[in-house]
């Protein structure tokens, strides 16, 4: 048979003061706790541990446990608030489905035009300084290396990306920028 | 324990089932089952009779509310105790600050046992065990209560606490070293 473990032994002892054990893995157990002291001192505390009475809940508790159980399982139900339930917060509004389909309708109503506008215009009101001066030197640097990939977009256009282009193309460009 | 487990959540998966469907017996069934032991457990969190019973009430309204997402993997017990710990754990963190706020002190802990700081003559060596127990940290507390004093595996004990298997096991082992060296300074 093999030897058991300290560990093994350890992991077993609550079991072992319950009775939950067969009487061959008793045996084996309490071989174990005979030879080995720290597994005995270990003994010890779980025995003690483990006789101590055990603590009751209050007198009454359970019922009102019981209370508070059914409270919320009416509420679940939608039968409204039972007694003793809620003690936390938790009532919740109830929104009708029209009203949450109405508002979604409204919001679609409202914020489509507002997108499309925002994508379809050149956004002169809110752009800034730098955009607007970016997108300058985007359509100039276009002209004059039609090669270069340049964003089409004016937030981006502040910087066109030089796809490929030689070192002699890219010092043309910063002398005709006036770089 | 395997057979005992089986033996017990056969019969909570039926009540669970039942509840689930509406049925207020097996409701109470399920309290009558288990409302002792999530209250010894609260009571190891916040170490406060009154906060305890209130914890594992929120516990069970939280449960009840919860158990279509019950789904079974664990024992019911186990599943109610993770929700018991956590309602326990808000509740000390509520009662901190507001002792933070209106500076009141630490309530005696009690827990079926005298507190620490009570001139008393522990009568006995379990007393002694039970004191010292509770000033462990919270863990290796509850690790070793839930082991020892309710039974749980190490990978229940893991899931009623929110840590892994191996960590519910060293949290209880070492728990268990502490309780033994601190007893053994008490009879030096």
């Amino acid at each position: 048979m093999q030897r058991l473990t300290c560990d093994a032994v350890r992991d077993r002892l609550p079991e072992l003061a319950r009775g939950e054990v067969d009487q061959d893995e008793a045996h084996r157990l309490r071989n174990h706790l005979h030879g080995c002291g720290e597994c005995a001192g270990v003994w010890e505390i779980v025995r003690l541990v483990n006789s101590a009475p055990p603590v009751r809940a209050p007198e009454g508790l359970e019922e009102r446990m019981a209370r508070a159980a059914r409270g919320a399982l009416k509420e679940r139900r939608g039968g409204g608030s039972g007694a003793g339930a809620d003690t936390g917060p938790s009532r919740r509004r109830r929104v009708p489905s029209w009203g949450l389909a109405a508002a979604a309708g409204v919001v679609l109503a409202l914020g489509t035009p507002l997108l499309i506008q925002r994508m379809q215009a050149p956004m002169a009101g809110s752009m800034d300084s730098a955009s607007v001066a970016g997108d300058a030197v985007a359509m100039e640097v276009q002209e004059l290396l039609p090669s270069a990939y340049v964003s089409d977009d004016p937030v981006v256009a502040g910087a066109p990306v030089f796809d490929g282009l030689s070192d002699e193309a890219l010092v043309a460009l910063l002398e005709e920028m006036g770089g | 324990m395997n057979e005992r487990t089986t033996a017990e959540s056969r019969p909570d998966a039926a009540l669970v089932a039942r509840a689930r469907a509406g049925d207020e017996d097996a409701l109470n069934q399920l309290v009558r089952r288990h409302n002792e032991v999530a209250y010894r457990v609260a009571l190891g969190v916040v170490k406060d009779p009154d906060r305890a019973a209130d914890a594992v009430q929120d516990a069970w309204i939280k449960a009840v509310r919860g158990l279509a997402g019950f789904r079974g993997d664990s024992r019911f017990r186990t599943w109610f105790l993770s929700i018991v710990v956590n309602e326990a754990r808000g509740a000390l963190r509520r009662a901190a600050r507001r002792r933070e706020q209106d500076l009141e002190e630490l309530p005696e802990p009690v827990s079926g046992a005298p507190a620490p700081d009570r001139r008393v003559v522990l009568r006995s060596e379990v007393e002694r065990a039970l004191v010292l127990l509770d000033s462990l940290p919270e863990k290796q507390r509850l690790s070793v209560k839930l082991r020892l004093q309710e039974g749980l595996s190490f990978r229940e004990v893991g899931e009623a606490i929110g840590s892994s298997e191996g960590a519910a096991r060293v949290n209880y082992h070492h728990g268990i070293h502490r309780l033994r060296e601190m007893m053994q300074e008490c009879n030096d």
